[in-house]
């Protein structure tokens, strides 16, 4: 009841005090009639009657507190005075806001991708037990690979620990009907996938469970994005026809633009599983699982695993050695590289935010020197420390309240800067957005930062003695803030140091992969995608569609070379085959798993992959010829005596042999981190769905008007696709790499810019400080020069000091990195070098401009002001 | 404010009051202060800083109740007077005024 008065009372604020100066007014009033009655005269009365009151004012605002949620009241006095305060000396405040709005803006867009690609649970009912279910083996040195079919199909025979598995298998099919023809990615589920993952449809039904029996009708269901692009969001397409790879599908939903995984995909159809045609070792589908309750990941791995040493028994020929991996869903599709990176990053914005902080809290202490006469005097009059103190944090409590508001709109920037650089391979990256969790986050940073920097100031002020601190407005006050300032600057040039050497070695690492070499020219190549439907295309058409293609091109003007293959190095399709030499007895023990690739000629000319020995394919290798090609570490391992491999015969699973009629080199098909692959190459055999690829003179994009005009001369029902030049290819390969390098390098030029203004600012503090110290050695005949020299070596010493502790934290750091680093070495001795000249020489520039002033200070001047 | 300093001494002042306003009815600040100061035969002497913050404090608490009037001066004034809340609370102040006196001389005598 009395609170709620006092609440009230708030907002008659005037009115009440009115009334508190009326009744004190009284009160003396009355004290002057008595003083007069006893005989004193009205002036000398007024006099001794207030002298005797003592201070109204304070009893005023003592009284007035009585009145007022105290709490309220003193927010808003506190509040609009810091306003006030805080616009007496904007390029304080705007520097103080820039900084913090920097750091939280920065912090926020950073914790909004963390969160949008890892911490956000995966949009699956009870996502924690869906699993994903690999199959691997340590002989082939296969960590994670898809199943195969029947050994999918005997897990959901046999296993007791899911509620149910769902294969999965990536296709992709060309829609026709209105509009051009285009490629779509398909994903072929089997029927229970989105009753297992607890994903509903947007509109429409998802699939039955007799949808993916052999022979059932053809219905799909469109991706958001897809039925929004291409047919306008019509609701009534569901229950129509479209026409895929030339056969009418029914349209019986659309899913949802957010499934978790697979966010570039077109379409969804039911996967059919016929076991009478699959292999067991033929390992294509991706397994996922839901847990039944109770049921660990751990005991689901390990009845697997129980299941995987039965099936080997059954079928040795297939099965050998192949064992199950399982892990949670989030954890395969936010793999650890990605988190790695991530907690990286969080790390680097988290350290950029402190190194604001601790500029602020410095600016604030600067600021608080100068504020010693206005808080003495402040408290002569009346205000208690404590007013004082919660008067300081309310001022940094508004200064970090801007910055936070500003350091939203920097994070809506960041984050829409963030969208468009974020690699397409960062899963989950296409939700990205400020939201409320995000925002959230914000606002406790801003209330944790004001906090933070605001404790120090008010630490100040709490060791504030109204007597000293008015004698002393300037002068040789507190050797402790000096300290203190100094412990300050020590720490933030610590925290930058440590963001510059992570930069450094990100940097470094990314160098390195820029320089790898591959072992091709992705330079001036262009490369494209073609699907010939199978109902149109039987072999013979098909290698004469390509042979056409492969010739029309060659009269191109500006093409070098160009060539059919069915993958290109860091493009999608790769597969691989085990290699066995054909001379050895059939079914040898001495398998090798390799890339298997299908190429034309012209493939190694476009892509300049040297021969090493024997020959290229020519026209003796079209269509099903037997002739091969092997990677050098191919041939060297399948004859590691050393033979020359010309002539000899190898055996890819269990095809008939083929004659190898030369070595190419090695080349870096997967990733620019990893070693090249052993590879086979045999001509253009039975591919319909290939790539084009082909060498610019010049610039490589002027060739794909070319290409769409040459396959449309050839079959106008045709699209060409994925036209991509290879380059970007191979730069998308390391585009999270650069992404890392380029933020963590950009938050780490923030943090020293801002480290180097804290380290020049509390020089020039001491230089001011100090003046009348350097007055009396310059007048006993100390050299300007000495004196500078001196100065400067104080603001290096603080610096060193934070250079050593930085550089330690760096290496720390290092080892979370490890993960990241490609042939660089967490504490790699020649970096930290580098990186330790670049702060030196920082340290040492912000040290000696501030300290150069001192040459510049007049002697008598200075010693007067003493 | 600095509240904790003089927490006994408010304590007593509002014991003080409430009694003042129990024997005399309605009163303004200035009569409270010359009416104790009487009462005590001039050895408790009011500060003033300290009445006028108790005197709101107890309304706050719903102890006392105030309105605006004219003194015989015909000079406007803030009389307060007891609620009932304010007499409950002087029974309970009296009582462990009382039981705080008598500890305290006993512990004089025999400690």
């Amino acid at each position: 009841m009395a609170r709620r008065h006092r609440l009230f009372n708030l907002f008659g604020r005037t009115r009440i005090s009115q009334a508190i100066d009326d009744e004190l007014q009284f009160h003396i009033d009355e004290r002057v009639d008595e003083l007069m009655a006893g005989g004193l005269g009205e002036t000398d009365a007024r006099i001794l009657a207030s002298r005797q009151f003592g201070n109204a004012t304070l009893y005023k605002e003592r009284t007035r507190n009585m009145n007022v949620s105290q709490t309220f009241e003193d927010l808003f006095d506190d509040a609009a005075y810091a306003v006030r305060s805080l616009g007496r000396t904007p390029a304080f405040t705007v520097a103080a806001i820039l900084t913090l709005a920097l750091g939280i803006g920065a912090t926020t867009a950073i914790y909004g991708v963390v969160r949008t690609v890892w911490l956000r649970p995966l949009p699956f009912s009870d996502p924690d037990r869906v699993v994903r279910i690999w199959e691997k083996n340590s002989r082939l040195d296969i960590g994670k690979f898809s199943a195969s079919v029947p050994n999918f199909l005997s897990w959901r025979e046999r296993s007791l620990s899911f509620e149910s598995l769902v294969a999965i298998q990536g296709k992709s099919a060309n829609l026709t009907g209105q509009g051009d023809p285009e490629r779509v990615l398909s994903l072929a589920v089997t029927a229970h996938f989105f009753d297992t993952l607890g994903i509903r449809p947007l509109r429409g039904r998802s699939f039955a469970a007799d949808e993916d029996a052999p022979g059932h009708a053809r219905v799909a269901m469109l991706s958001k994005r897809l039925w929004q692009r291409r047919y306008a969001g019509d609701p009534n397409l569901i229950g129509r026809t479209i026409p895929l790879n030339g056969e009418n599908w029914t349209v019986i939903g659309i899913a949802p633009a957010d499934m978790g995984f697979a966010s570039d995909i077109d379409i969804c159809e039911p996967l059919t599983l016929d076991p009478s045609q699959e292999n067991r070792g033929d390992h294509h589908v991706l397994v996922l699982g839901r847990l039944k309750p109770g049921v660990s990941a751990g005991q689901a791995d390990a009845e697997l695993t129980r299941l995987a040493v039965q099936l080997e028994r059954e079928f040795p020929n297939s099965n050998r050695d192949w064992r199950v991996r399982l892990a949670p869903a989030l954890e395969w599709i936010v793999d650890r590289e990605t988190r790695s990176a991530l907690l990286v990053l969080l790390i680097a914005v988290g350290l950029l935010l402190i190194v604001a902080c601790i500029n602020v809290a410095n600016l604030l202490l600067a600021r608080a020197s100068s504020r010693v006469q206005e808080f003495g005097i402040r408290q002569a009059l009346g205000a208690g420390r404590g007013r004082l103190i919660r008067q300081l944090a309310t001022e940094s409590l508004v200064l970090a309240a801007a910055g936070g508001a500003s350091g939203i709109l920097v994070a809506l920037l960041g984050v829409r800067g963030l969208r468009a650089i974020l690699p397409a391979n960062v899963p989950r990256a296409g939700q990205l957005a400020l939201d409320f969790p995000v925002l959230g986050a914000a606002v406790a940073l801003t209330l944790i930062t004001g906090l933070a920097f605001g404790l120090v100031p008010a630490w100040v002020a709490s060791r504030l003695d109204v007597q000293t601190s008015l004698r002393q407005a300037r002068g040789a006050s507190g050797s402790g803030r000096l300290r203190l300032r100094q412990a300050l600057v020590a720490g933030e040039f610590a925290l930058a140091s440590m963001l510059v050497a992570s930069a450094g070695l990100l940097l470094a690492s990314f160098g390195r992969l820029q320089n790898v070499d591959v072992g091709f020219q992705p330079q001036n190549v262009l490369t494209a995608r073609i699907s010939l439907p199978e109902a149109m295309y039987s072999w013979d058409r098909t290698w004469a569609f390509q042979r056409d293609l492969v010739r029309e091109l060659s009269a191109v003007p500006g093409l070098q070379a160009a060539g059919i293959s069915r993958s290109v190095p860091f493009g999608a399709n790769g597969g691989s085959m085990t290699v066995s030499p054909a001379d050895d007895a059939p079914g040898s023990e001495q398998k090798i798993s390799a890339d298997f690739q299908m190429a034309t000629r012209g493939y190694f000319q476009a892509l300049r992959i040297p021969l090493r020995r024997g020959r290229m394919f020519d026209e003796r290798d079209q269509g099903p010829s037997r002739s091969t090609l092997l990677s050098e570490s191919l041939a060297q391992r399948v004859w590691p005596d050393g033979r020359d491999p010309i002539g000899r015969q190898v055996r890819y699973g269990d095809n008939p042999p083929f004659t190898v009629v030369g070595v190419v080199a090695d080349v870096r098909q997967e990733a620019l981190t990893e070693d090249p692959a052993p590879a086979a190459y045999v001509p253009s055999w039975y591919l319909r769905d290939f790539f084009v690829v082909m060498r610019a003179h010049g610039e490589p994009a002027q060739l794909a008007t070319a290409l769409r005009q040459t396959v449309a001369k050839l079959d106008s029902a045709q699209p060409v696709f994925d036209v991509r030049p290879l380059a970007d290819l191979r730069d998308a390969d390391s585009a999270p790499q650069r992404l890392n390098a380029f933020l963590t390098g950009s938050f780490a030029l923030l943090a020293l810019a801002l480290g180097a203004v804290g380290v020049a600012d509390a020089v020039s503090y001491s230089v001011i400080r100090r003046a009348p110290e350097m007055a009396i050695r310059m007048a006993l005949g100390a050299t300007p020069e000495r004196v500078v020299r001196g100065v400067t070596a104080s603001g290096l010493r603080i610096c060193l000091i934070g250079l050593v502790a930085g550089l330690a934290g760096a290496s720390a750091l290092g080892r979370v990195m490890a993960r990241l680093l490609y042939q660089v070495r967490p504490d790699d001795p020649a970096i930290f070098g580098a990186v330790a000249a670049v702060l030196l020489g920082t340290a040492l520039l912000a040290s000696w401009l501030p300290a150069r002033r001192i040459a510049r200070i007049d002697p008598v001047a200075a010693l007067r002001k003493e | 404010m600095s509240k904790q300093n003089n927490d006994i001494l408010q304590g007593t002042l509002s014991l003080l009051v409430l009694r003042a306003l129990e024997a005399r009815g309605r009163m303004h600040g200035y009569a409270l202060t010359s009416h104790i100061q009487k009462a005590s035969a001039e050895l408790l002497r009011v500060e003033e800083g300290s009445l006028y913050p108790a005197l709101h404090r107890m309304e706050q608490d719903g102890w006392v109740r105030s309105e605006w009037g004219v003194t015989e001066k015909g000079r406007k004034a803030k009389f307060y007077s007891l609620t009932p809340k304010g007499e409950g609370q002087l029974v309970v102040e009296r009582e462990s005024w009382e039981r705080l006196t008598k500890g305290v001389s006993r512990a004089l005598r025999y400690a």
